[in-house]
């Protein structure tokens, strides 16, 4: 493999695996919204 | 809704799961990476993540925005969700793509899906597809591409039929669990499974990766070992961004692979609650969606390929197909692993099986809304004209199986053609007739991320403009083929045919919905605004 990709691949990765840790950290961590009434259809 | 019991998800990773094991299918392990070598390889990552970032999110963001306030409004159906959305009967009847689009995928998604329980049950009982190692690759590649195409019965109309009813077997098994999932409902059905069935297919997807990136140089060709082959996958060829095919390519693939204008979003999201997050739940959905496609999709279907087969042979193998590379060339592979193979082939089968039943029971789920919404019906007897529809479908999706024509007719025309044409309606809904700025902040409501307001602009703009020409070349590409290719086969006119009758099923429906929700009041043309 050249240089080139190694870098595309570890880049991607990191990408979509950075992006997917945080927005599970997001979800897990932040408080539960309020205000979570269903209106009446 | 009269009569209609209204469900919702249990928690709030539930409908995350859900969404992406909807997105997450066989595409993400077997055409990601098949297109990606053929587009240039690493060069391809980059019009990917740019039709990722400008085109899959922000549709993705505006379904999820939708179907949340139809849900408030008390709709959970994509017509009357559209019908609210877009402020009229246009908007409404052309919402009836958003239940067609995932009803007729499932006609056939579930007879794939039947595919890969019936590999998986032959690499774990028979110890694979009756491939002998010691044969010459010609041998075996005739072996395993006779097993498929009678296993699928692709050599003549009512072939499955013929022969065992060995794939009759595991479709009856598979569709009986796709409905006992969706009799279950969406928490206690639905969301369970997707909660046990993610986890589990990623770890199938660890194990498969770790036997993929640790398999030994070929003794015979030592050029052939995991190093080249991750090369022959993310060896970038900058040219390939010249060529227009190129991001044509990349844009379709991220359209298929998150289910954006599937119809899928448009309910499952319709069942959240007013301040339940959208944006971040989203964009959760999305990335789940691309670590499976890109972190493991990437990393272990060429890798494998190239070690036993070589640079020219594994580009052979990737010009046979999503089908051809998952059935064909991989049971391949897996015969050559040792006594390991059946057990990592299975495994494999397994993850595709999971990857597919997450996605199947999703293309249900709109259908039940929709029925229940526009008839006022309960769920059995919904589920029981599921069921009537479906073994009409599926079942000529398996008698009018030869050459797999009936499936790729629905597979071009519904599975590809309608969901551009159904994601272009969303995003124009969205940003130009119920406004950017009422969607921006209905977006944000209960949002745990503010969004860069960048996006105002790209969801008002840059989308919908970049889906016009994605979709202008893509008709130019196919659509003269396509329409030609009717007129040669009665199979594929029979599948046109299938295709008109359900829409027009589906359009009586929404008509007789129609006047129920009028009597009952409903705002079902958008005309009162919800505070947000």
């Amino acid at each position: 493999m050249k240089p080139e990709g190694w870098a595309f691949m570890i880049v991607s990765l990191a990408f979509v695996w950075g992006l997917a840790g945080w927005c599970y950290w997001k979800i897990l961590t932040a408080p539960e919204a309020e205000g979570n009434e269903t209106e009446p259809s | 809704m009269a009569n209609v019991k209204t469900d919702q998800w249990a928690t709030k990773l539930g409908v995350i799961l859900a969404v992406s094991g909807s997105a997450v299918g066989l595409g993400n392990f077997l055409r990601f990476p098949g297109q990606a070598a053929a587009n240039g390889g690493g060069a391809f990552l980059i019009p990917y993540f740019c039709a990722l970032l400008f085109l899959g999110i922000p549709i993705g963001w505006a379904e999820w925005t939708m179907a949340r306030y139809g849900g408030r409004k008390g709709f959970h159906s994509g017509p009357a969700i559209m019908g609210v959305v877009g402020r009229g009967r246009l908007s409404r009847y052309l919402g009836i793509l958003s239940v067609l689009i995932p009803l007729a995928v499932s006609f056939y998604y579930t007879f794939v899906e039947a595919w890969c329980l019936g590999y998986t049950w032959h690499f774990l009982v028979n110890g694979g597809i009756g491939i002998d190692p010691a044969a010459t690759y010609t041998e075996q590649a005739a072996t395993s591409s006779n097993f498929f195409t009678n296993f699928i019965g692709a050599s003549a109309n009512g072939a499955i039929f013929d022969s065992s009813l060995e794939t009759l077997l595991f479709w009856l098994i598979v569709f009986a669990v796709n409905l006992y999932l969706i009799y279950r409902g969406l928490s206690r059905g639905i969301e369970r499974f997707c909660s046990i069935a993610m986890p589990l297919m990623a770890i199938c997807a660890v194990i498969v990766l770790i036997r993929a990136l640790t398999l030994p140089a070929n003794p015979e060709f030592p050029e052939r070992n995991v190093v080249n082959g991750l090369g022959s996958m993310w060896n970038p060829d900058f040219s390939a961004l010249l060529n227009a095919q190129t991001w044509l390519a990349a844009a379709g693939q991220i359209f298929f692979s998150l289910s954006v204008g599937f119809g899928v979003i448009l309910n499952y999201a319709s069942y959240l609650r007013r301040k339940d997050d959208i944006a971040l739940s989203g964009l959760t959905s999305a990335a789940t969606n691309e670590v499976f496609e890109v972190g493991f999709g990437g990393l272990i279907t060429l890798t494998s390929a190239f070690v036993f087969l070589g640079a020219v042979g594994t580009l052979e193998a990737v010009k046979t197909g999503t089908f051809g590379l998952g059935f064909q060339t991989l049971p391949v592979i897996f015969a050559q692993m040792g006594p390991l193979g059946r057990y990592i082939g299975a495994i494999f089968f397994f993850m595709l099986f999971l990857a597919a039943i997450t996605s199947s029971i999703s293309m249900y789920q709109p259908t039940l809304a929709f029925l229940q919404e526009s008839l006022g019906i309960s769920r059995v007897p919904a589920i029981t004209m599921i069921v009537v529809i479906c073994l009409i479908g599926s079942g000529s999706v398996m008698y009018f199986s030869e050459n797999a024509q009936f499936m790729s007719v629905i597979d071009d025309w519904v599975g590809t053609l309608l969901i551009f044409v159904l994601a272009a309606v969303q995003i124009v809904c969205f940003s130009w007739i119920w406004g950017i700025d009422r969607g921006w902040r209905e977006l944000h409501s209960g949002s745990r991320i503010q969004i860069p307001r960048l996006y105002r602009f790209i969801m008002k703009y840059v989308a919908p403009t970049y889906l016009l020409v994605v979709f202008g070349f893509f008709c130019f590409n196919n659509l003269a083929k396509w329409v030609a290719d009717i007129g040669e086969s009665v199979n594929r006119q029979l599948a046109i045919g299938l295709i008109v009758v359900v829409m027009a099923f589906l359009a009586f429906c929404a008509f007789l919905g129609e006047q129920r929700w009028r009597a009952q009041g409903l705002d079902l043309d958008g005309e009162e605004l919800l505070d947000t």
